[in-house]
């Protein structure tokens, strides 16, 4: 059974308090008033940051003021434990405000294979695209995340909605059957919460594809959709500049996963990956 | 010889019917200049047309003339002919706040100018978010900011590779970063490191030293690419704000490419705009409480900088300015810098900057009353330092007075070019000629009115002007008795039956009761008999003294004898003057004389109740009895002179001639008929001067004596020189061509103590002796008399006894 199947009932969030977190957590929290779900937040304790702080000669270079301070394992262990107590009281506050059932988890080990594994018994996993460090792109943990997770991934972007309508990229594969079913459902309204980008290299096997989601969504007409051509190209014109979430399927034998980093890279909106 | 009483046509001129050819003022025009006042006239024409600094009029004669009326319509007269004044405004200077400037735009722009910037400011504020949001600009921002984090990643990306190099992450710590030593990818436990050679231990250190050195190095330079970005995206911004701005503002150019300065201002406008553009990016969904605020700021004072304050607005003038300010204080002449409250503190800005009286009259002509710009404070300093800068500056009161000031505007100052003419009496004028060294330099012309103009020649010239007074008041039309009357009364106002009163005020009070009273008789043209209860309404009103006066008199509390003769005892005749109104009684006047050193004593002068011209005319008395009666012998007289039941003030000198008779009376030994009353003044030759207020000195004694009845031999003397003043009420009149009350001319005081006396004067002959039995002879008697005793008693006893 997959989770659009038996609906959402658990729903994950990778927490570390930067604000690409406690947006994915606002996202989180929302969805999960809006399907009933309970809401599981974790915090991991990176077990690399201890192991540094453990070494002799250890030093931290502050952001922003590149100065160099000593490191040792108790401030490291002392400066994860605020962070998570401040985790905490975010997950709480959300809570409260949605009037939904939360729970707040500290783990240890590497950030990646903690939120994976957690994920497993989630029935969605929702993450911040960027982290706390410095530089481009999607954080490790998010870029793994969609990569490899087989729970469906909501990478949120900066400011990014989960308003619908919900973009979904459909090529009429199982595996867009099932983005689209979970898309419904986010939506909360299959015949106006859903913009279909039909993948498809013929016009007429667009339509085919049009009709093929009403009936599996058991709609009277077809939902509102664009054909966007047969290559992926098309996937990422129709998605740039959006502010509408775009749900895919990560399994698609047509869509390699240097492209999904792609368009975590390229994309403001939030990214919705189905496996 | 005693002189013959006064005929009744002398008594009151009348305005003859001939004078008046028509049946009502409604059928005559007004008069084609002011009557009278040429003299004035002519100045104010000068003045107000020769060009040149200080030429500014002071318009002076008394309250009541009518100054206003005819300089206002002087000047509206000139000042239609000529162009309008410019329009002013005041701008935000961008470059110092402080100092709004100052713009000048031919007449009827300020007001357009002012909307289209207002429109201007609404449009940006549209404009601005639409280029702000638009798709294009969305992206050129994203793409500056992928660049950044590029740029970031790229520099971060290099310290990454070369510490992988040396087998070294950099990880992410919650303060920033650490490095660490790795193995097979994962972070080398610190029990593992200590395991290792201490070779390797070292190597590791030093590859952990100069990932972190490297760390650094690259952390410091990310501010700088900050930095870079955002002045790309201020760049971006200014761009942006420049296309969202300057097709609005090219509009605006086109459309005053006449005048460089307002050119210079849009210029200066779209700088701003540009630099400040995050002003109109307000946060309209904010609705956090930062965000209320900083909206309430936005739209509150940071986008009025755009605005145009009008300071004058000439768009409706037909021509220059006529203003006439009639509280004219400090603020009211300079224009004053407004505050308001904004979060509890009181704020200003240019556009709170209020216009004055001289920015309104500049470049036409400013009407003030003198006496009230000096009783305001420093409104007359403000005033001359105005025209002798030539420019209308605005300081707040404060900082006049030297006080210590809050931050306040400095409003450039407006070039001033304004005729100023000044309305007071004679007496400021002179006193600010005497007092005030600048007057004169800014008040060169003085345009002088005449209190009172002649009456010959001038009936129908004043029938006009009363004609025109009535209409301006929409009072009813006069008749041609009822403008006989008014003439009358002019004259009598006046004083003089041959002037007529200039004060329209008093004839604007006449005109506007005459008509209440024409309406209470229910008539459309005034008639002469409602003038005549207007003035006798007038009069009544204010005759509670005089008829308090009148009563004690006929109750015997003041003594005044109109019958009988008396020596040494003589009526005089003084004025009272109650506020407006003048009205004239009879005082008991005595001498009594003695032997003595040669002095008339005035008792008044001695108790301090005499005036100096009161004492004058008793001492003249002495030269003249000294010279006509005892020229060669010493002056042996005591006498003293009193006002009985006087106890105020006595002053003037038309007293002196009364004082005369009754001296001459004790001296002379011959009693004074009380049934005559006397004034004039008198010098040492004998002759008798001209006095003030006769009509109201006759009618004060004709009063008294009318209450106990009239006699037939009552009357009064006057100077012979005061015969052309007499305007006399018409029941004295009346009562003087029945023979009941007689009005006597004297030129000389011989001709009065004989009418007094009944006894001739009598005139020295050439032995320089009178004749005998005359008033003059034993006057001379009794004076050489005097003189003898005196002789005697200053020789030693033995020789007095000695005399025969």
């Amino acid at each position: 059974m997959t989770p659009a199947d038996r609906g959402l009932r658990r729903i994950l969030v990778a927490l570390d308090a930067s604000r690409a977190s406690l947006e994915a957590l606002e996202a989180g929290a929302a969805i999960a008033s809006r399907s009933g779900a309970e809401l599981e937040a974790l915090f991991v304790e990176d077990i690399d940051l201890l192991r540094a702080a453990g070494l002799p000669c250890g030093l931290q270079i502050s952001m922003p003021s590149g100065t160099a301070r000593p490191l040792d394992r108790r401030s490291m262990e002392s400066e994860l434990r605020a962070v998570a107590a401040r985790a905490r009281e975010a997950v709480e506050s959300a809570a409260r405000a949605s009037g939904i059932a939360s729970s707040f988890r500290v783990a240890r080990g590497r950030v990646a294979v903690e939120v994976l594994g957690a994920a497993r018994n989630a029935d969605l996993l929702v993450l911040g695209r960027v982290s706390r460090r410095i530089g481009s792109g999607p954080g490790a943990t998010a870029r793994a995340a969609a990569r490899e997770s087989s729970t469906p991934v909501l990478v949120m972007g900066r400011e990014a909605e989960i308003e619908p309508p919900l973009l979904v990229a459909y090529d009429g594969s199982p595996e867009a059957d099932r983005a689209l079913d979970l898309a419904a459902r986010l939506s909360g309204d299959a015949a106006g919460g859903l913009v279909l980008l039909l993948v498809a290299g013929r016009e007429e096997d667009a339509r085919g594809l049009a009709e093929r989601a009403r009936q599996r969504l058991a709609l009277p007409t077809p939902p509102r959709s664009r054909w966007i051509g047969g290559g992926w190209e098309g996937l990422v014109a129709a998605a740039r500049g959006a502010r509408s979430p775009l749900v895919l399927s990560g399994r698609s034998p047509a869509l390699p996963e240097i492209l999904i980093e792609g368009l975590l890279d390229e994309l403001e909106a939030a990214v919705l990956v189905v496996r | 010889m005693a002189p013959k009483p006064l005929p009744p046509d002398l008594l009151r001129r009348v305005c003859p019917p001939e004078d008046l050819p028509f049946q009502t003022t409604a059928e005559l025009a007004d008069p084609d200049g002011p009557l009278g006042q040429e003299r004035a006239a002519e100045a104010l024409e000068f003045g107000t047309a020769v060009r040149g600094p200080g030429y500014n009029v002071f318009v002076l004669g008394p309250p009541g003339l009518g100054k206003h009326r005819f300089v206002k319509r002087v000047l509206e007269k000139r000042a239609a002919a000529e162009p309008p004044a410019h329009d002013w405004c005041y701008l935000n200077d961008f470059a110092a706040a402080h100092r709004p400037k100052a713009l000048r735009l031919p007449p009827g722009r300020a007001r357009p100018f002012q909307r289209e910037m207002e429109r201007l400011v609404e449009d940006l504020r549209a404009s601005i978010p639409a280029v702000f949001e638009s798709e294009d600009y969305r992206s050129r921002l994203q793409v500056l900011e992928k660049q950044l984090e590029e740029r970031r990643g790229a520099a971060m990306k290099e310290v990454k590779e070369r510490a992988a190099a040396r087998d070294v992450a950099v990880v992410q710590t919650p303060m920033g970063f650490a490095v660490a030593p790795i193995r097979a990818g994962e972070v080398i436990d610190p029990e593992q490191f200590h395991q290792l050679p201490e070779e390797e231990q070292r190597r590791i250190q030093e590859a952990m030293t100069a990932v972190q050195q490297e760390l650094q190095v690259a952390l410091r330079g990310l501010p700088q690419l900050e930095r870079e970005h955002r002045e790309k995206v201020k760049e971006l911004n200014r761009e942006a704000a420049l296309y969202a701005v300057g097709h609005l503002l090219d509009d605006l150019r086109k459309r005053h490419d006449d005048l460089p300065e307002v050119l210079a201002h849009l210029d200066a406008v779209q700088a701003d705009v540009v630099e400040n553009v995050h002003d109109f990016l307000g946060s309209a969904e904010a609705e956090d409480a930062a965000g209320q605020i900083r909206k309430l700021f936005t739209e509150g004072p940071a986008l009025r900088r755009y605005q145009v304050n009008v300071m004058v607005d000439q768009a409706d003038a037909r021509g220059a300015p006529v203003v006439y300010e009639d509280r004219p204080s400090y603020a009211d002449l300079a224009g004053r810098i407004e505050h308001h409250a904004h979060f509890g503190t009181l704020v200003t800005d240019f556009t709170m900057i209020r216009p004055g009286a001289l920015h309104r009259a500049n470049g036409g002509y400013l009407v003030l009353d003198a006496l009230r710009v000096l009783v305001q404070p420093l409104a007359w300093d403000y005033l001359k330092a105005s025209l002798a800068a030539g420019s209308i500056r605005i300081d707040p009161p404060e900082r006049l007075y030297g006080l210590s000031t809050t931050a306040s505007l400095e409003p450039e100052p407006i070039p001033l070019s304004v005729k100023v003419i000044l309305l007071g009496d004679r007496r400021l004028y002179y006193l600010l000629a005497a007092l005030d060294p600048e007057f004169l330099e800014h008040f060169k012309v003085e345009a002088d009115f005449e209190d009172e103009i002649p009456r010959h020649g001038n009936h129908l010239g004043y029938a006009r002007m009363l004609a025109m007074l009535a209409r301006g008041e929409k009072l009813r039309p006069l008749s041609c008795g009822a403008v006989a009357r008014v003439v009358e009364e002019g004259a009598r106002l006046a004083g003089d039956a041959e002037k007529l009163t200039a004060r329209m005020q008093a004839l604007m009070d006449l005109l506007r009761e005459a008509d209440h009273c024409a309406g209470q008789a229910g008539r459309d043209v005034v008639a002469r008999e409602d003038v005549q209860s207007a003035v006798e309404g007038q009069v009544r009103r204010q005759s509670r003294v005089r008829e308090r006066i009148l009563e004690e008199i006929a109750r015997g509390t003041l003594l005044v004898d109109t019958a009988g003769e008396e020596l040494g005892q003589v009526n005089g005749l003084s004025v009272l003057q109650l506020g407006d109104f003048a009205f004239g009684r009879p005082s008991r006047i005595t001498a009594r004389v003695r032997l003595g050193k040669g002095e008339v004593v005035d008792i008044e002068r001695e108790v301090e109740l005499g005036g100096p011209i009161h004492s004058k005319g008793v001492l003249i008395l002495a030269g003249y009895l000294g010279q006509r009666y005892t020229p060669d012998r010493p002056f042996t007289l005591s006498a003293s002179l009193v006002f009985e039941q006087s106890y105020s003030g006595v002053e003037g000198d038309s007293a002196s001639s009364a004082e005369l008779y009754a001296l001459v009376s004790a001296l002379s030994g011959l009693p004074v008929r009380q049934s005559l009353a006397v004034t004039g003044s008198v010098n040492q030759l004998g002759q008798v001067q001209a006095i003030g207020g006769v009509n109201e000195k006759i009618e004060g004694f004709f009063d008294v004596c009318r209450g106990r009845g009239l006699t037939g031999d009552q009357g009064v003397l006057i100077p012979s020189s005061n015969v052309k003043h007499l305007m006399l009420r018409r029941d004295v009149v009346q009562a003087c061509a029945e023979g009941k009350f007689h009005v006597w001319p004297v030129e000389h005081v011989d001709q009065g103590i004989e009418l007094l006396t009944g006894v001739p004067a009598g005139m020295a002959g050439p032995d320089g002796r009178f004749p005998e039995g005359s008033v003059n002879a034993r006057v001379a008697a009794r004076l050489e008399a005097l003189s003898e005793h005196a002789r005697a008693f200053a020789m030693p006893p033995e020789a007095r006894k000695a005399q025969p």
